[in-house]
């Protein structure tokens, strides 16, 4: 009888557990199943499920006939910047307010969420004008300043959180052996911070990869072009093209999954210890 | 140690803002373009266009950006606000007519005066202050598409009147596999909240003899100059209502794209845009091309009236570093070789408003205008009653524009026939709404 | 000990202001500026393409309250913003839940559950628009054939539905920032505390209950909190989906506040739109922090 209830719990988490994944990647599965169908089926009704003639020509058309590889490399760029310098920032950010003692430090660890009450859209603009009076417009440090204002806030409260979290003693203890500040910060705190600074990697790297508004104010020209802007730009011309427009966003969906996977490890760990101790 | 740890922090720091810095400036004549073309046809002939020219002129460097309508103001409004709008646009007759009165244009008599004035057809110039301020270089009018095989089949003619229209688009909304759904409707009417709609019903208004506005000096325009109340108007929506219950259900959503794609994946039988549809229909699904006709949009009487009509042309703004060379650029673009090809980059949507061009051989020598010339007449021919929307009492008046651009007709129409509001109350408050875009 | 902690602290206090100044000047520069700018304006009128600028004090604030399309677009707002939170919350505790139970592929799992969250809302955009395509989307044809309903429905089309659907869209996107954050919470609660619990006779609904819940109590506090905001903002998916049609039906402040810039061209009027936005969310902060205080207390 036990083992009976047993056995249908377990049935029931795992069924639990595909519908909840289908349900997460279902849109994913149908969007790579839409790029490789050919042109004539795309609109049949009752829809194909599985292609029965798989073709790459979407894939092909998509790297010839539009300036996708432009757009892609623009979007690494901008993102890997932005990413870099917000652990960068942050980090050293997150090790001063818990390591020193200074007026406002508390302030400006929790106002910097505060930031966020402000809409995207009304800054859009202003920032624009400051851009191109600093010549900074259509250029990857206008893109990358401006996403820094929307990343630096979360990561310096998630670090915060996690850099609190380590106990000061351990690096008194090195510092007492003898070790300098920097090299007791790079070899004891940092360790210890990295599935902080993975999880507020993630952060950053979704919110650079993936932002639409200041790319399309900040980086109008074509040269300069991100996906987003790209791939909205062209979804708008093509509007029909339904098999080209799905085998851009998949290739565009890829690097975000590249990175997940990479952080996966350490990426919910790191997540908690700012929001458990906020 | 802590030394070298503050040195590095500053080191980081600084070289982020020298960097930010030293990537302002180049040397050369840079001229920025911003084109309301961003079909990849039109990006193509582009670049193609800029790397020939700056061939024969290597001081002189353009650097484009394409954009779609609707991120055009959004682009304008931020680089008008830091002061730097692009050089060179390429927009509407519409927008060109709201930019001229808030100055921010350089005049264009002087590349109008290289092409000759008098060659330019119907109200394709853009003259205020006894000035041109664009060069034209594409002029398109509405017409009706429709599909010939469906109408023969139900033995009907092509529309001329509305009442035709109407009786057609009903006999065409129907059930065609036998399933007891829908699939097939008479006519798209897009009713998006976006100004196409609105365009679609100037049609319409126009058709049916009635205005927005009285004729007035754009100064002297004020509340009483407005005379949408006028019985005309209400049969125009109360026809507009009619007619958008044979359009697919999806209408809600369709805006210009999606008006066209319901005709060329066979959904419904009427549309009705410029030159775009043709070429859409060609490359998507030939064989709708093969069997689609095209006539002027009907009016009551059947007599071809004044129809809603885009003008497309070059500007420069007043901030232009090197007017000269920008005005030069523009000329070429629109001369010889690289025009001709840019006017077949989407044939029959690009038709040229200059008179020596647009029965020119140069010009009609293209497969498409061979196989489809009677489409192509119908649409250059079209032109002659092709009103810009600035031009309602064909004087630039860029309220009117504004009124349309800023939505006030979409929301009555919306109001009226999808929301069900009375007729008089959707028309007193797009009254007020008008009132409060008057300059007086 | 404790005095070398002392001067771990408060010495170099210079050191600890350079590698936190980067930051504020960051943050004063390219978000208090804009923000300035943007309360300028809203007392002000002006014309999106003149230059000319004239105070008009609270002109701009008086016009919006006396237009209905306002308050329909702060009610459509208040509407979207709870209740896809809230389905965020439920659907991300409720993963968080299942991801922290032992079973085979968890970790496989634990990365999947987070794509729609390192989505673009421009791609989520598109691929739902494809699925739900009025005549040829996957979505109608499977409700068809299945017998859930008998004709295509358009479902960003149709008034009753628009809203709905781009609540349900986004819950779906950002549901997985919930769960890492719940997630990682759970992880660090010792399993001694449930197990004293069973010993003591408690079911797994009382622990949930009584263990879990108040452990996640702070983690939720700022999860809501930050979803609340960046939801209440949101402008980009919904313009993407419906562009705040049909009619109105799905048109927030933010789609309001850009028709009034770049479509009826009054600058000031939007700037005034967003500042009541910026406004009332503190307002709603402020209610939030007191009413959750209290509730910690009891």
């Amino acid at each position: 009888m036990y083992r009976k209830w047993r056995t249908a719990k377990k049935f029931l988490l795992y069924f639990t557990v595909v519908i909840t994944m289908l349900f997460v990647i279902f849109p994913f599965i149908w969007m790579v199943l839409t790029s490789i169908k050919p042109v004539e089926t795309i609109f049949d009704m009752p829809p194909e499920i599985f292609p029965r003639h798989p073709t790459l020509a979407h894939y092909q058309r998509l790297f010839q006939v539009t300036r996708f590889p432009t757009y892609f490399k623009n979007s690494l760029i901008v993102t890997l910047s932005v990413v870099a310098v917000t652990i960068l920032m942050s980090t050293l950010g997150a090790y001063s307010v818990t390591r020193f003692r200074y007026r406002g430090r508390r302030a400006i660890a929790y106002s910097s969420l505060f930031t966020y009450m402000f809409p995207p859209i009304l800054l859009a603009i202003p920032l624009f004008v400051i851009m191109s009076r600093l010549r900074l417009s259509n250029t990857y440090y206008g893109l990358t300043i401006a996403l820094l204002t929307r990343t630096l806030p979360f990561c310096l409260w998630l670090l915060w959180g996690f850099f609190k979290s380590i106990p000061l003693e351990l690096e008194e203890a090195a510092m007492i052996d003898g070790a300098s500040r920097l090299r007791a910060f790079w070899n004891v705190v940092l360790p210890l911070a990295l599935p902080g600074i993975s999880a507020a990697a993630t952060f950053a790297f979704i919110l650079a990869w993936n932002n639409y508004t200041y790319a399309f104010i900040l980086m109008p020209s074509e040269e300069m072009k991100v996906l987003t802007v790209g791939i909205a730009r062209f979804a708008a011309v093509k509007g029909i093209e339904w098999g080209l427009i799905m085998s851009s966003t998949f290739i565009f969906v890829i690097p975000a999954l590249l990175f997940l996977a990479l952080v996966q490890r350490t990426l919910i760990k790191g997540w908690g210890a700012g929001g458990v101790k906020g | 140690m802590s030394k070298k740890a503050r040195l590095g922090v500053v080191l980081v720091v600084g070289l982020l803002f020298t960097g930010m810095v030293v990537s302002g400036a180049f040397g050369a004549k840079k001229l920025s373009l911003l084109t309301e073309e961003a079909s990849p046809e039109a990006m193509d002939i582009m670049d193609r266009t800029v790397k020939a020219y700056q061939a024969k002129h290597p001081d002189v460097q353009i650097i484009s950006e394409f954009i779609t309508w609707d991120e055009f103001y959004p682009r304008m409004m931020a680089s008008i606000a830091a002061g730097n709008p692009p050089e060179i646009i390429k927009t509407d007759v519409n927008e060109t007519n709201e930019l001229v009165v808030k100055g921010w244009l350089l005049p264009m008599t002087d590349v109008i005066d290289r092409f000759g004035a008098e060659d330019f057809m119907g109200y394709s110039r853009c003259v205020i202050d006894g000035k041109d301020w664009t060069l034209p270089v594409e002029y398109g009018t509405d017409v009706l598409y429709y599909r010939k095989d469906w109408f023969t089949k139900a033995g009907l003619e092509a529309p001329k009147t509305w009442k035709d229209w109407l009786e057609a688009a009903s006999t065409l909304t129907e059930d065609v596999n036998g399933d007891g759904i829908i699939d097939r409707w008479g006519q798209v009417v897009p009713m998006k909240r976006t100004r196409t709609i609105s365009e679609f019903f100037l049609n319409l208004l126009w058709g049916n003899g009635a205005t927005i506005m009285a004729e007035e000096e754009y100064e002297e325009l004020g509340p009483e100059d407005i005379t949408l109340e006028d019985p005309r108007t209400k049969e125009a929506l109360v026809f507009l209502k009619k007619l958008y219950h044979y359009s697919p259900p999806g209408s809600p959503t369709y805006s210009w794209g999606e008006m066209r794609n319901v005709y060329y994946t066979g959904k419904v039988a009427m549309t009705q845009y410029e030159g775009r549809v043709l070429h859409e229909t060609l490359t998507y699904a030939p064989e709708i091309a093969a069997v689609t006709g095209a006539v002027y949009i009907p009016t009551p009487t059947g007599e071809p009236g004044p129809t809603a009509a885009s003008v497309g042309g070059y500007v420069v703004s007043k901030g232009c570093k090197y007017p000269e060379e920008a005005k030069d650029f523009i000329a070429f673009m629109a001369t010889g070789k690289w025009y001709v090809e840019f006017l077949h980059s989407v044939p029959g949507h690009y038709i040229p408003p200059m008179k020596s061009i647009v029965w020119s051989d140069e010009y009609w020598d293209h497969p498409v205008f061979k196989k489809y010339g009677d489409i192509i007449k119908t649409l250059i021919e079209a032109n002659e009653r092709g009103i810009p929307l600035n031009r309602e009492w064909r004087t630039p008046n860029p309220v009117t524009s504004e009124i349309i651009g800023g939505l006030v007709l979409t929301d009555m129409i919306q109001d009226y026939i999808v929301k069900g509001t009375p007729i008089d109350e959707a028309l007193s408050k797009c009254i007020e709404e008008i009132k409060e875009h008057m300059p007086k | 000990m404790t005095r070398r902690r002392f001067s771990l602290e408060s010495q170099e206090r210079r050191l600890g202001i350079i590698l936190i100044l980067p930051i504020v000047v960051l943050m004063a520069g390219f978000i208090a500026y804009p923000f300035a700018y943007n309360f300028l304006l809203a007392f002000s009128s002006k014309h999106l393409l003149s230059p000319s600028m004239n105070f008009i004090g609270l002109k701009n604030f008086f016009v919006l309250v006396g237009k209905s399309e306002f308050w329909l677009s702060l009610k459509n707002q208040i509407i979207w913003a709870s209740a896809t939170v809230s389905l965020q919350l439920v659907l991300g505790i409720g993963t968080a839940l299942l991801l922290n139970m032992e079973f085979r592929g968890r970790s496989l799992a634990r990365t999947l559950i987070l794509i729609p969250y390192v989505t673009s809302p421009v791609v989520v955009a598109l691929v739902w628009k494809w699925m739900l395509n009025d005549v040829n989307g996957i979505i109608n044809y499977s409700l068809m054939t299945t017998g859930i309903i008998k004709s295509p429905i358009t479902w960003l089309g149709l008034e009753r539905w628009a809203m709905p659907t781009i609540i349900l869209i986004a819950a779906w996107e950002w549901f997985p920032f919930v769960t890492i954050c719940v997630l990682a919470r759970l992880q660090t609660i010792p399993q001694q505390i449930y197990e004293a619990a069973r010993v003591d006779g408690s079911s797994s609904w009382q622990s949930f209950l009584h263990i879990t819940l108040p452990q996640l109590s702070s983690v939720l506090f700022i999860t809501i909190l930050l979803r609340g905001i960046w939801m209440f903002n949101k402008f980009d998916i919904i313009w993407l989906l419906t562009g705040g049609g049909p009619v109105r039906a799905t048109q927030t402040l933010p789609i309001l506040s850009y028709f009034q810039i770049f479509h009826s061209f009054k600058i000031g009027l939007g700037a005034a739109t967003n500042t009541f936005m910026f406004l009332f969310m503190t307002g709603v902060a402020i209610i939030y922090f007191k009413v959750y205080k209290v509730s910690e207390e009891v």
